[in-house]
């Protein structure tokens, strides 16, 4: 695939320790300008928590991270890194696997959320384009309703409308479907896709989803142990799978 | 009947045949059973008035008599019940008897209760009458029962318990004379009894909010400051507390100080009442406030940092809003408290002048102290009053925050049913090779899963 963009976020030599658990043991990793690179593995090994530390849900122990031209080390937060974390968080859009939706807010309002609160918008002028981002997600008729009135699946594209509302350099989506059933899983993917081949969204994807993965992703990064064993394009992964753990996984989940 | 007809426009088809068409006339042989039932209990509520009642002197036989009157409309009522036609005349003669014998003895201690209760068995005469059709119909009784709503009958029960009250009050030979020119002294009080309670939940809400921010904070100082607050306040009597605020204090000043400063620290009682109700509820609350704040879900404030919140703006917009959710609900139960408690401030001195209820009360009282009854009956109504309004405002309160956490409204409870188990239709990007999607249909096509309404004619 051709990403002649720059690295938006770029991701040195990341170490994550649980007390005295290693759960990350190096990891280096360049995400392009329109590139979408899925990240799949077993569970435990490391690759969620790898995600939450690019925009600091997790603090990194070591190592350095750098989404948008925000280049910050991992360790203590101190005051002045906490600001430029929250700036950080401002370029990356994270999708959680449980929505997260707020709950006492309606669709548009939360959608709204971010760029009025966060990047102190007027509301007057955010709502147009809110509008125009629940269409986007085929939710236009849901802008008035309260989360608990929708389904998993549309609970998930409010949050994928809310996350792009900070017109985001990079979403970060951590196992979008996993809470959904599996008939409201369609949907979601299908925005993730548009995503990706109509705005051309940098995007990385942790997922069990292979058909998307085959489908949409230019790059698979295979965690295993807290390391990336395999790296490469969908057809090397799948066709010519170099690893035994690899072509472990796959069998199993394909 | 007009509940058939609510069946019907509910187009439930369903519902089985009525077997039992019952006699509209039932319900007043209920009421009829009812107001004998009252009787009879009225009766022997005041069984112990006459027997120690000195005053009246009322000579055992009479009592004897009194109280088989007692029972005979106890019976009289319980006889309504019975499936047999008979039943219903032992009733009415039970009623004829009571009413006859009352108006006979024009009563015991004082005609009035005889009036009283003679207009209690004639309205059950009445209603026995009107009622007849339905003698001996135990099945016409329980389904015309089972119509009333229940809120009613309680609401009943309410209205006899008031009135078995007043009664009772009105034979004790309560003033009403001294009530009446007293009530507007007393009720003055409301006055200073809201202020300070709104003023100190206020000082409270604002100390608790800080307090439960601080036993969640990982800085020591606002920890340690807020554990402190919550261990003195909760751990000593609330009237040790006002008595320190508007006692001890004024102490201070004057070891601190000179001559000159004695007024240091020196609180009028409205002002220290204020602040010790608001300190000491303010330290219960945080527990309050902190488990509210608490039971927000982690992955709110996870969705909150993701979008690049400060911490003021996440609590703010996203975790308080929810927290008040969980906090409203006691926090009205503490406001009530509250407003009774008030009442302690009456021992900080009297200042006539901003006196709440109970000090006045007790100004009333001491200048007429025969009349402490009335006085203190007439300031519990008062509270009790107050604390009533209050209560159903906070019902309504906890109506409306609670929209976003209930999925089917009273509006869509019927016809909106579908939309909300079916996929969304309209504008929805379904149909995708992951199946499933192709369920949804266009809005106003039958889909091709068949729905879960049944087809209307």
């Amino acid at each position: 695939m051709i990403h002649d963009g720059e690295a938006v976020v770029r991701v040195e030599n990341l170490h994550k320790y649980f007390g005295p658990l290693e759960v990350l043991r190096g990891i280096d990793l360049k995400v392009h300008a329109g590139e979408v690179v899925v990240i799949f593995g077993r569970s435990g090994s490391g690759k969620s928590t790898f995600l939450r530390c690019v925009n600091f849900l997790e603090d990194p122990t070591e190592g350095w991270i750098e989404v948008a031209g925000i280049r910050l080390e991992g360790g203590h937060r101190t005051r002045t890194k906490r600001e430029e974390i929250r700036k950080l968080r401002t370029h990356a859009g994270m999708v959680f696997q449980q929505f997260n939706l707020f709950p006492h807010m309606t669709t548009l309002q939360n959608v709204m959320e971010g760029p009025v609160t966060v990047k102190g918008q007027d509301a007057s002028t955010v709502k147009p384009a809110a509008l125009e981002l629940l269409a986007k997600v085929g939710l236009a008729d849901k802008a008035d309703e309260y989360p608990i009135r929708l389904s998993g699946g549309q609970q998930q594209r409010v949050a994928i409308a809310r996350a792009l509302a900070m017109e985001p350099d990079v979403m970060l989506f951590d196992e979008p479907t996993s809470a959904l059933d599996p008939e409201l899983i369609g949907e979601v993917l299908n925005v993730m896709k548009s995503l990706a081949t109509d705005l051309h969204m940098t995007m990385m994807v942790v997922t069990h989803e292979m058909g998307f993965a085959r489908e949409v992703a230019n790059r698979m990064c295979f965690f295993d142990e807290g390391v990336i064993l395999e790296e490469g394009t969908p057809d090397e992964i799948f066709a010519h799978t170099r690893f035994p753990e690899t072509r472990k996984f796959l069998d199993a989940v394909l | 009947m007009s509940v058939q007809r609510q069946a019907e426009g509910a187009g439930t088809a369903r519902l089985p045949p009525r077997h039992i068409q019952e006699p509209p006339s039932a319900k007043y042989l209920l009421f009829g059973a009812w107001v004998l039932f009252t009787e009879g209990a009225m009766a022997l509520v005041f069984l112990p008035v006459l027997v120690f009642s000195t005053k009246a002197n009322v000579p055992p036989g009479d009592i004897a008599l009194f109280a088989l009157v007692g029972v005979v409309c106890l019976v009289g009522g319980g006889l309504v019940y019975v499936s047999r036609p008979s039943g219903w005349w032992g009733a009415l003669a039970s009623a004829v008897v009571s009413a006859a014998y009352l108006l006979a003895v024009q009563g015991l201690t004082s005609s009035r209760e005889a009036y009283v209760a003679t207009v209690l068995s004639s309205a059950a005469v009445v209603l026995l009458l009107v009622g007849k059709s339905a003698a001996g119909d135990t099945e016409a009784l329980s389904l015309a029962s089972a119509r009333l709503p229940f809120r009613l009958k309680v609401a009943l029960v309410w209205a006899a318990i008031f009135f078995m009250l007043g009664l009772f009050l009105a034979l004790s030979d309560l003033d009403f004379r001294f009530m009446a020119e007293n009530f507007t002294y007393i009720a003055k009080g409301l006055e200073y009894t809201i202020l300070l309670a709104v003023g100190a939940i206020l000082l409270a809400t604002f100390l608790a909010l800080l307090g439960a921010l601080g036993r969640l904070s990982h800085n020591p100082v606002a920890y340690g400051v807020s554990g402190f607050y919550t261990s003195f306040f909760r751990g000593t009597p609330l009237i040790v507390q006002l008595f320190l605020i508007n006692l001890a204090l004024p102490q201070i000043g004057v070891n601190l100080g000179r001559v000159s400063v004695v007024k240091f620290l020196a609180l009028s009682a409205f002002v220290s009442g204020l602040i010790g109700l608001g300190l000491n509820y303010g330290a219960y609350m945080t527990e309050i406030f902190r488990a509210g704040i608490q039971s927000v879900g982690h992955g709110q404030a996870e969705a909150a940092d993701a979008l690049g919140m400060t911490y003021p703006q996440r609590m703010r917009r996203v975790v308080l809003p929810q927290a008040t959710r969980v906090i409203i609900p006691p926090t009205g139960n503490e406001f009530i408290a509250m407003m009774k408690d008030t009442a302690l401030v009456s021992f900080l001195g009297a200042e006539v002048a901003h006196a709440e209820l109970f000090l006045r009360a007790q100004l009333a009282f001491s200048e007429n102290l025969t009349k402490r009854l009335e006085t203190l009956l007439m300031v519990a109504a008062l509270y009790w009053l107050l604390t009533a309004i209050f209560t159903v405002f906070q019902a309504r309160i906890e109506r409306r925050m609670a929209k976003g956490y209930v999925r089917v409204t009273a509006q869509t409870a019927i016809g909106g049913r579908r939309s909300q188990y079916l996929p969304a239709p309209a504008g929805d990007e379904q149909g995708d090779e992951q199946g499933g999607a192709e369920i949804a249909a266009p809005p106003g096509q039958p889909g091709i899963l068949p729905t879960l309404e049944e087809p209307r004619p």
